[in-house]
């Protein structure tokens, strides 16, 4: 079933190479003209939530970063965006009904902060993707929850600046690995290891996974995790045609960053 | 401390942590779903409701509490009952 414009029915698929991770970026400004034509793709549960949102600024951002998702998860399954059906994972992590990721390959991921929005799409390995606008945060009661008390110390002694880069970096990366994990936010995360992979991911760590620090733009910090560490990435950004009805195209035409 | 107590302190708790409109906080308020909390605001929800009582939580337990009327019941645990 495909209501609206948004059909996919004549485009190529896009595809995946072996190795590869696309991460896209997009802002939920750029999005907010069109977000009521964009509402006719999300599903009824989609809507509920949608409408529950205390604010029309967040009512929008929802809608728009749920048809993102849609509409490029569709360019890549060649199912019509509205036809998707999702399912949570174990601690929330959102996955695609099986019937509709033919041989379970793909995996996704999605951050948003501000106005920033980020999607990651990999083939045949979970990939976690965080997205963090900087902004003043009460650092000191967040650091013990995830950083071993080494880091804390260190985070104490840099300049408010610094420390707000430092922390906003480490906290990207924590979240694109527990997401990567599906494991979820618990309790001293990760303050039990010498170092965990969000301090310094190059050293070795038990986690099975590699996180990397993305460069989205100054105002931000951003970080992939994704199992192995046999994969690269490639960046794009949605193009705001994707979301016009009916002239826009019918699959997704990649803007390279 | 009364039941009614403890809910109105959870719901100013509540809107000031998530920077909501305090009228949009209702008992049936999901933290995640209607009002918005990421992850980060979550442990900063938790850490506030400790402040806020004096208590220290369990705080896996905590993190799975989703609902503002949820929180009321689980910080109640930890209260001295009214007598």
């Amino acid at each position: 079933m495909t209501r609206g414009n948004h059909s996919n029915d004549t485009a190529p698929l896009m595809r995946i190479a072996p190795g590869e991770i696309h991460v896209w970026r997009a802002r939920v400004s750029d999005f907010a003209p069109h977000a009521r034509a964009l509402e006719s793709l999300l599903s009824q549960e989609e809507h509920t939530r949608a409408n529950r949102y205390s604010t029309s600024q967040g009512c929008n951002a929802f809608i728009i970063r749920r048809s993102l998702r849609r509409l490029l998860l569709s360019s890549y399954l060649g199912v019509a965006p509205d036809a998707l059906v999702f399912k949570d994972g174990p601690h929330g992590k959102p996955m695609l009904e099986a019937r509709l990721n033919r041989k379970a390959r793909l995996r996704f991921s999605t951050s948003s902060s501000g106005d920033q929005i980020l999607m990651a799409f990999a083939n045949d390995r979970e990939v976690g993707v965080d997205i963090e606008v900087l902004r003043p945060v009460t650092w000191e009661q967040l650091a013990p929850w995830f950083l071993p008390e080494w880091m804390v110390t260190t985070l104490t002694k840099m300049n408010a600046q610094d420390r707000q880069n430092r922390f906003f970096r480490l906290w990207s990366r924590m979240e694109a690995c527990v997401k990567t994990s599906g494991n979820g936010i618990t309790a001293k995360l990760g303050t039990d290891q010498a170092i965990p992979p969000w301090c310094a991911p190059s050293a070795p760590h038990e986690w099975g996974m590699e996180v990397r620090d993305l460069h989205v733009s100054p105002e931000c910090r951003a970080a992939i995790a994704a199992s192995g560490s046999d994969w690269h990435i490639r960046m794009f950004r949605i193009p705001r045609t994707i979301a016009y009805p009916p002239e826009r195209p019918t699959r997704v035409i990649a803007a390279h960053n | 401390m009364a039941a009614e107590q403890v809910r109105e302190r959870v719901k100013e708790v509540v809107a000031r942590v998530l920077e909501v409109d305090p009228a949009a906080v209702t008992d049936d308020s999901n933290f995640i779903f209607d009002l918005g909390a990421s992850s980060m605001k979550s442990l900063l929800l938790v850490g506030a409701f400790e402040e806020e009582f004096d208590i220290k939580m369990d705080e896996d337990r905590a993190l799975e509490v989703q609902t503002v009327s949820d929180a009321c019941n689980f910080i109640a645990e930890y209260l001295p009952t009214p007598q």
